[in-house]
């Protein structure tokens, strides 16, 4: 009997097909056209775990991944929650989820897992400034070149970095390389297409990191079945003072100027009527999605979507809140301030006017680099940006987040937090949050800080 | 390449078909199209950005005879659609004249040095931008403006793509666009086509090439002039969950569908998640191909000598070029260059795979080992490959024909000979 791979999942074949149905192998079903069976790639462990059962001698061609000798050249003691989360992970036959704060060093989990198990691995990292990151952190740790594939570079090596999207795409060839996946930021891993990667990997051994693993729309409940359950979890608060630094959050409520006022009353009258019209609320289930499709039949509705987009402009973007920006950025002189917001507008708004840098997703990996190590070194002290640094982003030492204007979700805003909690001997961190007060952001506000971090 | 926001789909009796320009008349489809291509050449050296505001003036044509919402709808999409093919054959650079990243490093260090100097932590903007411009031989309005040129809104249009290039020549584009745009949302298709062998072969490739999985059935008896074949194809997580995954790749191999012959393609898609994927048919005819016409002269030294060295030994066996898709069992299919065969219906194939992967080889030598090939076939593989002949030793059911550079008609009708010799006295 043999096991191969192919195109992400794997054929059982060798033998009659009645015969290789009667070892009732876990999620096979038949494909006359191998003939054989055939699984997806996730069920590999399980599936030689099976046969192994049933004493079955099995032609093993499907998996191309080797066992390392890795050899950590730089290894800092572990901290004990992070001694416990590997433990635990091993217990759960090294598949499942660790849940630690940002700052809390899920990295270091990683490459204990990555030491422990020394299998040919893959770490899958949300955004590209996540993939370099890890890239130096394997190479500083191991001592080896480490492969990339992702933002225009595809060197596969026994220890390689890439992205959600590029394992998307290149899981159907790459995904019997690796023994090991590491997956970062998980959350992102139940999107439809992000979770085909995981089902197009063979990889027995899975590990899902997170701050914020629940998801709104509840499809966490995926980690599962695609990596583990969630075998140790940390939150804030249990970490804070000790091994993440102390913090304060301060809310400031601005208001729209006149102008402002009258073109945010305009334009949210325009969308309301139409919601009224169609009959659709926006805060009922699926509500969104009616309001576009409705919204995209009629150039009443178009202009309703205009208009609903230009009063949460608006918002958004109150001028008043650059002049805040500006006080803090006076009183926090020489501290190190990350201004987020939620688009990318009002992050080069915020770099035009205080001549600051900015990292948006259009910022090349050289130059983020660069600006990055300015950030760390201190010449650079205040850094703009949307949502491509909100997580994972390894920022040393930050003191200061100002957040100009976000969506209602609970795990951005953790995370947004996250960026200035690394510890730091006497350091007390502030995150400033700036609402325009009698508009939609103080409902956006109320709604993502619904987290015990905020409390 | 279009999406399905571009497109309009309505339901017939028969399954879903693509509304052609979305409803817009030929005519009016030929004058957006003039529109855009017009806009777009007007700003060549001009940013990114002016054009996409400029397009996005161009006036909505909306379709007044059917009127209310839908007909703006489709007016809306059509000018999507058109101004999608023409941006799609535009280029975007940035400038090379300015170098950005370093503008901007030179700004910030300066901006820092100035907050961190200043008595209230504040900054003058207007000196910072000014003592660098002059440190650069730019004003401050210049500097600034010079500042962000890299972004993707700050690229320079590019129309050269575009010479030669008119509105009637974009209407087959804009056609088999949509068709195309369809078949993103389809889970499987199955393909039936009456090909040239090198239209064959071309579709056979695309599929391999994206690691589709596909059974083939023969449609008619093998023919030197015709031949038919139907491929059902999917990939290969079909089995497990019905997704639209493959819609892309089943999207790609459009062009090679259409190319064939005749054709015929039947698609299950889905428009939208959660929805069930209802039929959508694309029928018509290609052309013959006129490469397909001149043999390979590897092939054609074979056809060329092959009779006169079989002809001692096995008499009355004919050697021609092939035409058709050989069906394995199983599943799978290959194209064979030549058929060697007796009018009591003795045959056996060559394949010349050339430097074709490794994996198609072992793939055939699993073949011959399994016993599902319908008739002995002869495969010719480059030395290039690294693959034995003694992966096949003396199998009845097929060999492999090493070669370098030159092909040996001789080898490959000892081969022969051996196979279907026994093929007549069994």
């Amino acid at each position: 009997m043999a096991l191969r791979f192919r195109a992400g999942t794997i054929e059982v074949t060798g033998q009659p097909t009645a015969a290789l149905l009667a070892l009732a192998l876990p999620s096979c079903v038949v494909d006359p056209r191998i003939p054989g069976l055939r699984a997806p790639s996730l069920a590999y462990a399980d599936i030689v775990l099976a046969l192994r059962d049933r004493g079955v001698i099995v032609d093993d061609m499907a998996r191309r991944y080797d066992t390392l000798a890795l050899v950590p050249r730089e290894a800092p003691t572990p901290r004990d929650y992070q001694r416990d989360a590997l433990s635990a992970w091993t217990k759960a036959r090294a598949r499942g989820v660790v849940v630690l704060p940002t700052g809390a060093g899920k990295t270091e989990v990683a490459l204990l897992a990555l030491a422990s198990r020394n299998r040919s691995a893959l770490v899958v990292a949300p955004t590209l400034d996540l993939v370099r990151q890890w890239h130096e952190a394997l190479g500083r740790r191991f001592g080896v070149d480490v492969g990339v594939v992702g933002g225009g570079e595809h060197t596969v090596l026994p220890l390689t970095v890439t992205t959600y999207d590029s394992a998307w795409l290149h899981m159907e060839h790459l995904g019997d390389r690796f023994g090991l996946v590491v997956f970062d930021e998980v959350h992102h891993l139940v999107a439809d297409s992000y979770a085909m990667a995981a089902r197009l990997s063979l990889a027995p051994y899975r590990l899902g990191l997170s701050a914020t693993p629940e998801r709104d729309d509840g499809r966490d409940a995926l980690l599962g079945e695609l990596v583990g359950p969630i075998v140790f979890r940390k939150e804030i608060d249990e970490l804070q003072g000790t091994f993440l630094a102390d913090y304060d959050v301060v809310r400031i409520d601005v208001t729209l100027d006149e102008d402002e006022r009258a073109q945010w009353a305009a334009a949210r009258a325009v969308y309301k009527e139409f919601l009224q019209r169609e009959r659709v609320s926006l805060g009922g289930p699926g509500g969104w999605d009616r309001f576009v499709q409705r919204a995209a039949r009629s150039p009443e509705g178009r202009q309703a979507l205009a208009a609903w987009r230009l009063q949460r402009r608006l918002a958004f973007g109150a001028a008043q809140k650059l002049e805040h920006v500006d006080a803090i950025l006076r009183r926090h002189r020489g501290a190190r301030v990350l201004v987020f917001s939620d688009d990318n507008a009002t992050a080069y708004a915020v770099a035009r006017r205080f001549l600051v840098p900015v990292i948006t997703h259009q910022t090349k990996v050289s130059e983020r680099t660069q600006l990055l190590r300015a950030f760390s070194d201190g010449t650079l002290p205040v850094l703009a940006t949307s949502r491509v640094l909100n997580e994972g982003v390894d920022v040393p030492d930050a003191q200061v987040a100002v957040v100009l204007s976000g969506t209602g979700s609970t795990r951005e805003h953790v995370q947004r937090l996250g960026r200035v909690l690394r510890p730091r001997p006497g350091k007390r961190a502030v995150l400033y949050e700036l609402v325009s007060a009698d508009t939609g952001e103080t409902y956006t506000s109320d709604k993502r800080r619904d987290h015990r971090a905020y409390r | 390449m279009l999406t399905l926001d571009h497109v309009r789909v309505a339901r017939r009796k028969q399954g879903l078909v693509v509304v052609p320009r979305a409803g817009l008349d030929e005519a009016r489809a030929l004058a957006l199209l003039d529109d855009v291509l017009a806009v777009a050449r007007e700003h060549h050296g001009r940013r990114r950005a002016e054009l996409q505001a400029a397009l996005d003036d161009v006036v909505v044509p909306v379709d007044d005879e059917r009127g209310g919402a839908r007909g703006a709808s489709a007016a809306t999409r059509a000018a999507a659609a058109a101004k999608k093919l023409v941006l799609d054959r535009c280029d975007f650079a940035a400038r090379d004249d300015l170098d950005p990243p370093s503008l901007r490093a030179a700004v910030f260090a300066a901006a820092a040095e100035a907050r961190v100097g200043s008595d209230h932590g504040g900054l003058d903007r207007d000196v910072v931008l000014a003592a660098v411009g002059e440190a650069h031989g730019l004003s401050a309005a210049a500097l600034e403006a010079a500042l962000w040129a890299d972004l993707d809104e700050a690229h320079v249009v590019d129309v050269a793509p575009l010479a030669g290039v008119t509105a009637a020549a974009l209407l087959p584009v804009w056609a088999q666009a949509e068709l195309a745009a369809v078949l993103l949302r389809a889970r499987q298709i199955v393909v039936d086509v009456d090909a040239t062998p090198a239209q064959l072969r071309r579709l056979l490739g695309a599929l391999k090439l994206h690691q589709l999985l596909f059974a083939a059935e023969p449609l008619a008896l093998d023919d030197a002039a015709i031949s038919g074949v139907r491929l059902i194809v999917e990939g290969p997580m079909a089995l497990f969950a019905a997704s639209t995954r493959y819609g892309l790749k089943l999207a790609l191999l459009l062009p090679h569908v259409l190319a064939c012959r005749r054709h015929r393609l039947s698609a299950a898609v889905a428009l939208r998640k959660g929805r069930a994927p209802e039929p959508f048919v694309i029928a018509g005819r290609g052309h013959d191909d006129a490469a397909a016409v001149a043999l390979p002269p590897l092939v054609q030294g074979l056809l060329d000598e092959l009779p006169g060295l079989l002809a001692p030994e096995l008499p009355g066996f004919v050697v021609r070029a092939a035409g058709a898709v050989v069906a394995v069992g199983g599943g799978g299919a290959f194209v064979p260059d030549v058929v060697v065969e007796h009018p009591d219906g003795a045959r056996a194939y060559v394949e010349v795979l050339g430097f074709w992967s490794r994996e198609a080889v072992w793939r055939r030598v699993e073949w011959v080992e399994q016993g599902v090939l319908p008739a002995p076939a002869v495969f010719c593989v480059s030395e290039r490959l690294r693959v034995s002949e003694a992966a096949l030793p003396d199998d009845p059911g097929g060999a492999l024909v090493v070669f370098k550079g030159a092909l040996s008609a001789k080898k490959v009708a000892v081969a022969l000979t051996a196979r279907l010799r026994r093929v007549s006295l069994g």
